[in-house]
């Protein structure tokens, strides 16, 4: 074999008009192959969110019906030892209430709570209840996962569902001395969540 | 002989490349094709699981809420006066049934709209893009016929229509009672698009204590433009037969 042959660049010189496409081939595989596994794994993050937040709520609302903040208080406790994989907060808004405003509610309840207010002062909008003992309380329930940072702090990627419930609440009569009568009073549970 | 293979083996390489790339250029097709499918119909299950959650617990609500007697829907942050009168929205329609039983008009104008402002309420989150269908319809005789003891048709509607200077679109309400069973059948689930249906089953007794099994159910979908839906809430319509709920609209329940 002889280097001086007619033709002859090297070994790799003379197969660079072949090894461009060969290239230019591996390149494109190994980019449409990283974008597939990029949605791919995004895709199962947000199905598996979407199926948690089902899950989720279904146990929250019951049978759509909540008779008093406690069997709310109940359940909320029961979700928090599922461990779940993502941090959520769900809270129960009267009809009456601007239901545009929930995430920001979300948001500044994630920092101060559910006791706290909105920047114009007044309160979040979440259904309350006299709770014996305990004052006033929110039907408001949240779940940090392991690690998981809270809502304020991590806005990027979140879903947000709404439902229909029904809420047993004590409404004031006017009367002389302030009564109670209880009815139950159509609500929305609203529901985010985040990772 | 041998020189020439020499010579061309370059270009056999070429066309090795080539028909690689022809390849990869198959797998990245597949694989994008792949990227941007995968999980549809997954999310498009899962939505559809909310989106009947979503009816199925409207009409949940709709059965356990108390309301005022004339029709005030009952909010948390409400003082209401002594003098008002509660009841459970669905004792009003078993009360109705058992009164006017025997009457071409079964559920009285004001449950009717006592119903109207508790789904304006329940619906809250969706209520500008949705219209829907609630109805009670009794089940039995041949072939599965339903005879509609109640059916209300939330539609929007253009209110001028074709002169676009002055039209609004807003929510209408009306009464229906359709001469033949299958109205919903044949003109509603063909023309809604996706369609989030919840049906339940209830007992009604008339005041001479005969008692009937009845269907109570809700089909929601997002508002569209479609002509079938006005030419079905004009009144000249003899199938769906239907009546505006005069005094009823989203507005006064809002208010």
């Amino acid at each position: 074999m002889s280097f001086f042959e007619k033709g002859f660049i090297g070994p790799i010189g003379d197969d660079l008009p072949s090894l461009i496409p060969i290239v230019t081939g591996l390149v494109i595989f190994f980019s449409v192959f990283v974008l597939t596994l990029n949605t791919y794994n995004e895709k199962n993050d947000y199905l598996e969110k979407q199926i948690d937040m089902t899950s989720v709520a279904r146990d929250l609302k019951g049978d759509s019906l909540l008779l008093n903040w406690s069997q709310f208080n109940d359940r909320c406790t029961g979700l928090k030892i599922k461990r779940y994989p993502y941090s959520f907060i769900a809270a129960i808004y009267g009809t009456d209430v601007d239901l545009t405003k929930a995430i920001q509610d979300f948001k500044d309840a994630s920092i101060q709570g559910p006791s706290g207010t909105r920047e114009d002062g007044s309160g979040f909008g979440f259904i309350k209840q006299e709770v014996e003992g305990l004052d006033q309380q929110s039907f408001y329930c949240s779940y940090l996962k392991i690690g998981g940072r809270d809502f304020s702090s991590n806005m990027r990627e979140y879903s947000v569902r709404f439902y229909p419930i029904a809420v047993q609440q004590p409404i004031m009569v006017a009367t002389s001395n302030a009564t109670y009568q209880y009815l139950i009073v159509p609500a929305v549970m609203a529901m985010v969540v985040w990772e | 002989m041998k020189s020439v293979f020499k010579e061309r083996s370059a270009q056999a390489a070429l066309v090795d490349s080539l028909f690689f790339i022809a390849i990869i250029s198959a797998l990245g097709t597949g694989l994008f094709y792949f990227a941007i499918n995968y999980g549809l119909n997954s999310e498009k299950m899962l939505n559809s699981f909310y989106s009947s959650d979503f009816a199925t617990d409207a009409l949940k609500v709709l059965t356990y809420v108390n309301i005022t007697r004339d029709g005030r829907i009952i909010t948390p942050s409400m003082v209401v006066d002594p003098a008002d009168e509660f009841d459970y929205l669905f004792a009003m329609i078993k009360e109705d049934y058992a009164e006017n039983s025997q009457d071409a008009v079964k559920i009285t104008p004001q449950t009717q709209k006592n119903i109207a402002s508790t789904l304006y309420s329940v619906l809250k989150p969706f209520d500008s893009s949705f219209d829907y269908i609630f109805f009670i319809t009794k089940e039995g005789g041949i072939q599965g016929e339903q005879k509609f003891l109640i059916m209300i048709f939330a539609l929007h509607k253009q209110s001028i229509p074709g002169d676009k200077s002055k039209e609004s679109i807003s929510r209408e309400y009306y009464s229906c009672v359709p001469t033949f069973s299958n109205v919903i059948e044949k003109y509603i689930f063909p023309n809604a698009g996706a369609l989030d249906s919840a049906i339940g089953r209830i007992s009604l007794c008339e005041s001479s204590g005969i008692c009937s099994s009845f269907l109570l159910g809700i089909n929601i979908w997002v508002s569209k433009k479609a002509k079938v839906f006005s030419d079905i809430t004009n009144e000249v319509d003899t199938e769906f037969n239907c009546t505006r709920i005069e005094g009823v609209t989203d507005a006064s329940l809002a208010s």
